[in-house]
């Protein structure tokens, strides 16, 4: 009787120490200075709002926000899976009406993680749209996000929420330039583009809902390391403008220096400066009134090759 | 069927329960169905090697004993060693030998035209060998008497907390055990879930959340920063040592809910101040194995120092070869083996200088340890790399090179960086529970404390919850 009432409490002291600790890692989380937190607690209005994986992160917010004269919002994340990307835009829509631009990153359709998609299940207590996406995509994931709310965290979504718990991330860059032997090596190195349709879909849906929105939505391809491979952009591109009906600016062979890079896909801060720029120049992003003239041409030097 | 499944937990809940409402022979084949249940879920296939194995080492074992005639004995021991050895080179050495033969051809100029037979690899194959073989030689050896129960010594084969990657349990351990019922008792359950949970914390929390970063440093060196692939090989020894530990405590713990004491394979190898200790840490089940079946025969340490390094050299040797049939694992034993005949001679070089310089005890300690893991771990990469076949000492040769070359040695030059905090995190509660538990030795002491089981039961659930890796990652000892 004794050792039955042991097992009784064990379980109790599990599912209540289950409850209590997932509320307060939740309410960490809703604290937090990561992007997600401040939208979902509706401190993200912005004018420009950026969507996209890793490489939608080079488009360097305090720069942008420098040369539009505009206020960002960032909803791009590592590996950002497209059916979070498309949601979370659709709630960013509904909670600030008032944005006037949607730049998206198209290469979100090829290189989303399915395996990252998992790890929004921190935030969603406060997206049904989240939470319907984990629950068709993971089932698994989604029954044990409501049966253990600790397991909710148990991602890397949960810990750069504690990483910018008191550190706003705007300024998520990376100053670091692509090592000399991978730089020198480049010939060596490729990537093939695959253009999942169900991804392109995504990116269709979400092109529609700004166009529901009246919010204008512009699609980019970001740099790539000059004269590194990548098969099927073309493709890629095409898919991409006949899908959504909206142009597609490629930017991928626009940045002929090395040190702008940070790896082969990635621009560094240099890079993402000189992103900002050839978008103003191309009309893509307002130019601030404080700044009377267009910003130069990017340099053409590519130091770590030669 | 892996510990770490569904699976399992469903196999459990129905096991058990009919374990302890059985007694006797229905225990005993309740005990062998379900350890065929759980063996055959890879592959049914697999099961009539085993059978066969039990088969015949038990027919192989009451011929030894029944005759008094030395060399009738040894020869009965000789068929028992060819036939269990015979099925290891078979199935698991067989397309190594032929590639090495071909390749020592093509180092000649001459081009042999042999095809490779693609055999799949029995899971477990070497420990229950092992096993297998332990049993007809202690019987050689009169150190245990035959077993005349056919269903009793299959059971004890096949126990299926033991069966793919130990402990490699002796028959004079088990059998003994075997002979009475053990009836169901709260102590064993609670030790045993203990184990069980803690094991399950270090695979599922500890070891799959390291492998990812691992895999992905093995999988093309070159692409990573020397910082990077530094992080990875020190990921790597504790993945293994999380792994391997694990599971032994999961089987530990099944076998002690059944009743059954299991031998320990781990005591925390990585804070071993020597490689002789290290030895004595780590997988102490394959290790003793190896010491009383083949570095005792062949001498030990009793026929001079030359004759001791040489005894070292070929344990290890086998003991790499044991692990798979690639020439880096064998190198890796090499590795070990140099390790331990360079400690012969640096040993009293070392201590003379400790007592020169008055060094405290617990630097000359730190020390020690760090050199034993910082040597232990250089041998982990040729290891890891022994699963790449052709590519391995490549692969294994450029992750040193970097590392040493300290190119674009910075943090900013890692990838990753969520897995390595997380992995560093992870790595951090292990080394804190595994220090204190050495002074509060937490599995017995919360058989007496109800309120400390319930806190300490639960706190691992919530971590395996926060940290755990749930995609059914299989052991990395299932391949040996």
């Amino acid at each position: 009787m004794k050792k039955g009432l042991w097992v009784i409490i064990f379980f109790i002291v599990l599912f209540a120490g289950d409850r209590l600790i997932g509320w307060l890692l939740q309410s960490q989380v809703d604290n937090s200075q990561f992007r997600y937190s401040r939208m979902y607690r509706n401190q993200g209005q912005a004018d420009i709002l950026i969507v996209g994986n890793s490489r939608g992160l080079n488009f360097y917010q305090p720069y942008m926000e420098q040369a539009t004269g505009k206020k960002t919002f960032s909803v791009c994340y590592y590996s950002m899976p497209s059916e979070i990307a498309t949601v979370v835009t659709q709630d960013y829509l509904d909670l600030y009406p008032n944005v006037k631009t949607v730049l998206v990153e198209i290469s979100i359709v090829e290189m989303s993680d399915d395996k990252l998609l998992t790890g929004f299940t921190t935030y969603m207590p406060h997206s049904r749209r989240i939470d319907s996406v984990i629950k068709s995509t993971s089932e698994d994931t989604w029954y044990a996000a409501h049966f253990s709310h600790i397991y909710r965290f148990n991602n890397e979504v949960f810990q750069r929420a504690m990483y910018h718990r008191n550190k706003l991330d705007d300024d998520w860059y990376t100053e670091r330039v692509i090592s000399n032997s991978l730089a020198r090596n480049v010939a060596n190195y490729n990537v093939s583009f695959k253009v999942p349709e169900k991804h392109v879909q995504d990116l269709k849906n979400l092109t529609d809902y700004c166009r529901k929105k009246n919010v204008p939505v512009k699609l980019v391809l970001g740099p790539f390391f000059p004269n590194y491979q990548v098969k099927n952009l073309d493709v890629l591109v095409k898919r991409v403008e006949e899908a959504t009906g909206c142009k597609v600016y490629n930017y991928g062979h626009s940045i002929d220096d090395g040190t702008a890079f940070s790896d082969f896909l990635h621009a560094n801060l240099k890079g993402g400066k000189t992103m900002v720029d050839l978008m103003i120049r191309d009309s893509l992003l307002p130019m601030s009134t404080k700044i009377s003239k267009l910003p130069p041409e990017p340099e053409k030097k590519n130091d770590l090759i030669n | 069927m892996v510990f770490n499944s569904i699976t399992f937990l469903i196999f459990s809940g129905i096991f058990f329960p009919v374990y302890f409402l059985l007694k006797g022979q229905w225990r005993m084949w309740w005990i062998l169905v379900a350890s065929y249940v759980f063996y055959g879920w890879w592959d049914v296939r697999f099961l009539c090697l085993i059978i066969i194995s039990t088969f015949m080492d038990f027919n192989f074992g009451k011929l030894i004993g029944r005759t008094e005639n030395r060399a009738q004995r040894k020869t009965y021991l000789i068929l028992s060693m060819i036939m269990n050895l015979g099925f290891l080179a078979c199935f698991k050495y067989f397309n190594f030998f032929i590639d090495s033969f071909v390749n020592m051809m093509h180092a000649f100029g001459l081009q042999p035209s042999v095809t490779t037979l693609q055999i799949m690899l029995p899971i477990g194959i070497s420990f229950y060998t092992f096993q297998s073989l332990s049993y007809t030689i202690d019987i050689y050896r009169r150190e245990i008497p035959v077993e005349k129960n056919l269903l009793k010594f299959a059971a004890f084969i096949a126990l299926f907390p033991q069966l793919v990657a130990g402990p490699i349990v002796r028959a004079r351990d088990l059998l003994p055990q075997m002979n009475t019922d053990k009836p169901f008792d709260w102590n064993n359950l609670n030790s045993g879930l203990g184990r069980i949970l803690w094991g399950l914390f270090k695979k599922v929390a500890i070891a799959d959340s390291l492998a990812p970063f691992v895999d992905q440093c093995w999988a093309d060196p070159s692409k990573f920063s020397s910082s990077h692939l530094l992080i990875g090989v020190i990921f790597y020894s504790f993945q293994i040592y999380c792994d391997f530990s694990g599971y032994s405590d999961i089987a530990i713990g099944l076998a002690r809910i059944m009743g059954y004491r299991f031998v320990e394979n781990f005591k925390t190898p990585y804070f071993s101040q020597s490689f002789s200790e290290f030895w004595t840490r780590w997988h102490i089940s394959l290790s003793s194995w190896l010491r009383d079946y083949l570095y005792i025969p062949l001498g030990g340490n009793r026929h001079g120092k030359w004759s001791t390094y040489k005894n070292n050299m070929t344990t290890m040797l086998l003991g790499g070869l044991w692990h798979g049939a690639n020439l880096a694992f064998v190198f890796w034993g090499f590795l070990h083996g140099v390790y331990l005949i360079v400690q012969r001679f640096t040993t009293p070089v070392w201590r003379k200088f400790v007592q020169l310089t008055r060094m405290p005890a617990f630097i000359n300690s730190a020390i020690c340890m760090l050199i034993v893991y910082i040597l232990t771990t250089v041998a982990w990469i040729y290891f890891r790399s022994g699963s790449l076949g052709a590519k391995s000492f490549s692969v294994a040769n450029l992750i040193i090179g970097k590392i040493i070359s300290l190119e674009d040695f910075t943090w900013d030059s890692t990838f990753n960086k969520y897995q390595i905090v997380k992995g560093f995190i992870l790595l951090i509660a292990l080394l804190t529970i595994e220090i204190t538990n050495k002074y509060y030795a937490w599995n017995n002491r919360q058989l007496y404390h109800p309120a400390l089981r319930i806190t300490l039961f639960s706190g691992l659930l919530w971590m395996i919850a926060l940290f755990g890796t749930f995609s059914s990652n299989a052991f990395i000892y299932f391949q040996f």
